[in-house]
């Protein structure tokens, strides 16, 4: 090493550290007015679950919510709470956390991924992400696609997908009566507001 | 040269810092949600009330029968199914998560019941308990030129554990007024019910119910109940064997008036149905 190349090597290497500084971390706004919704069409039956307990973070790399931007660090992570969801009846709430979720081994329903790609979509952006979707603690690999627009000094995230069932094991009684759905209608309807700390990072 | 070496790791370190927040500084700051104890599923077993209620703002609409011959009459009346039928129409309404108030209806004796049920307490533990009480008023439409009272009161206290997973146990002290609106002299009846219920699945469970009484009048002899539950979302179905064939509250506690022996058991159902608007 010559006699500059210490202190030249340590600041590059600071810089190049420095660089990926410039990704912004957003929570879900747990006070905000989120919905997460599920939507079983049975064939003698129809009902939707409900719940505000949605939670998780969005970690941005690259430019932030830029079209183009890469995304080579970025990572998301949202967790629903299951035991709080209200079908509107106390009786099928129970049917569902105890017989169906079984949601006192797996509480929660995840998705952890990573974003691919966003695209603008007219005032907002439409946010495509790779991961794994997790319920009844059975793990399956699943794209999701979202669409973000900004809402205050955060954004207003919503999503829909389905859900198969039988994917992650959830077993529907077929014998007796079938009132829950093979494939679940999933939509989410949540904010985002900056990680406390990260006041240079808006959107 | 050292020297400059330090200072740039410094301001790089410093500068670095930042770099944590590639790890999320997400943590979840809640745990799950933890459902309220729940033991019963239903709010009734066969006769008597569970301690349970329903979800505030839900109804409950309820259909029972009683057969009147006995199941041992099976060439005459079908096992009993030919009927005449004890029938009782009920409807429930939650006020809140705790409290419940019905009306209902038994075409004997055209007795007409208002009640109110309160899940008062909840211990959660090895051994949970469920405790709760419920009281009532019916009046008689129909009764005999020989009385002229027509009105009955009851009390009832409740409490229910579960052994394990499966089996649901309760005791349920009761005080009514007027066993036997036709006994010469108003009367007050006191006794206690039991009942325990096998869920053997999800959905299907088997239930036996017990009411022990003095014996007033005409209705000397304790009622039995033998049932098998099953269970859908909203639905509850109970097909039961019994020697009781008194549909409501004031008219069953009093006792049955044939005794809890093979020969006397009548056939019986309760359907229930959750309803939201």
């Amino acid at each position: 090493m010559g006699p500059r190349a210490g202190p030249l090597t340590a600041v590059a290497a600071a810089l190049a550290l420095v660089a990926p500084c410039r990704a912004q971390e957003f929570h879900v706004d747990t006070g905000a007015e989120n919905r997460v919704t599920f939507l079983s069409r049975a064939s003698i039956e129809e009902f939707e679950g409900v719940t505000n307990r949605i939670d998780g973070y969005v970690l941005l790399d690259g430019d932030g919510v830029r079209p183009g931007t890469e995304f080579a660090g970025s990572r998301l992570y949202f967790e629903v709470d299951l035991a709080s969801l209200d079908t509107g009846i106390g009786l099928r709430n129970r049917h569902m956390r105890d017989n169906y979720l079984e949601v006192e081994e797996h509480p929660y329903a995840t998705f952890d991924g990573t974003v691919d790609a966003i695209a603008e979509d007219g005032a907002g952006f439409r946010v495509t992400s790779a991961g794994t979707f997790t319920v009844h603690g059975v793990e399956q690999p699943r794209s999701l696609e979202c669409g973000i627009r900004s809402d205050g000094d955060g954004w207003r995230v919503a999503c829909s997908f389905q859900v198969n069932l039988t994917d992650h094991d959830i077993e529907i009684p077929k014998i007796m009566f079938l009132k829950l759905a093979e494939d679940i209608g999933l939509e989410l309807d949540f904010r985002l507001r900056p990680a406390s700390g990260d006041q240079e990072l808006h959107p | 040269m050292i020297r400059s070496a330090v200072v740039a790791a410094a301001v790089a370190g410093a500068l670095a810092g930042p770099l944590r927040a590639q790890e999320p500084s997400w943590s979840r700051d809640r745990g799950p949600t933890e459902p309220r104890l729940a033991l019963f599923h239903s709010t009734q077993a066969a006769n008597l009330p569970t301690a349970e209620t329903l979800a505030g703002g839900e109804l409950l609409f309820e259909i029972s029968h009683r057969f009147g011959p006995a199941i041992s009459e099976a060439e005459d009346a079908l096992f009993g199914l030919d009927g005449p039928v004890f029938l009782r129409l009920g409807l429930a309404y939650a006020l809140t998560d705790r409290a419940m108030v019905g009306v209902q209806r038994s075409n004997l004796q055209d007795n007409y019941d208002v009640s109110l049920k309160l899940r008062v307490a909840e211990v959660r533990g090895a051994l949970p308990l469920m405790l709760g009480v419920m009281g009532g008023f019916a009046y008689n439409g129909e009764l005999p030129a020989s009385t002229e009272r027509e009105t009955q009161f009851y009390g009832q206290a409740i409490v229910n554990t579960m052994l394990g997973d499966r089996l649901g146990l309760g005791v349920v002290p009761w005080v009514l007024r007027d066993p036997d609106l036709e006994a010469p002299e108003a009367e007050t009846a006191v006794g206690v019910g039991v009942y325990g219920q096998w869920y053997m699945s999800d959905q299907a469970s088997l239930l036996f119910e017990w009411n022990a009484t003095d014996g007033y009048s005409d209705f000397t002899h304790d009622a039995g109940t033998l049932a098998l539950e099953l269970e859908t979302g909203g639905h509850f179905f109970k097909l039961m064997v019994t020697n009781s064939v008194r549909p409501n509250p004031s008219q069953f506690l009093a006792g049955a008036d044939v005794a809890f022996e093979p020969g006397e058991w009548r056939l019986g159902f309760n359907i229930t149905r959750v309803l939201v608007f």
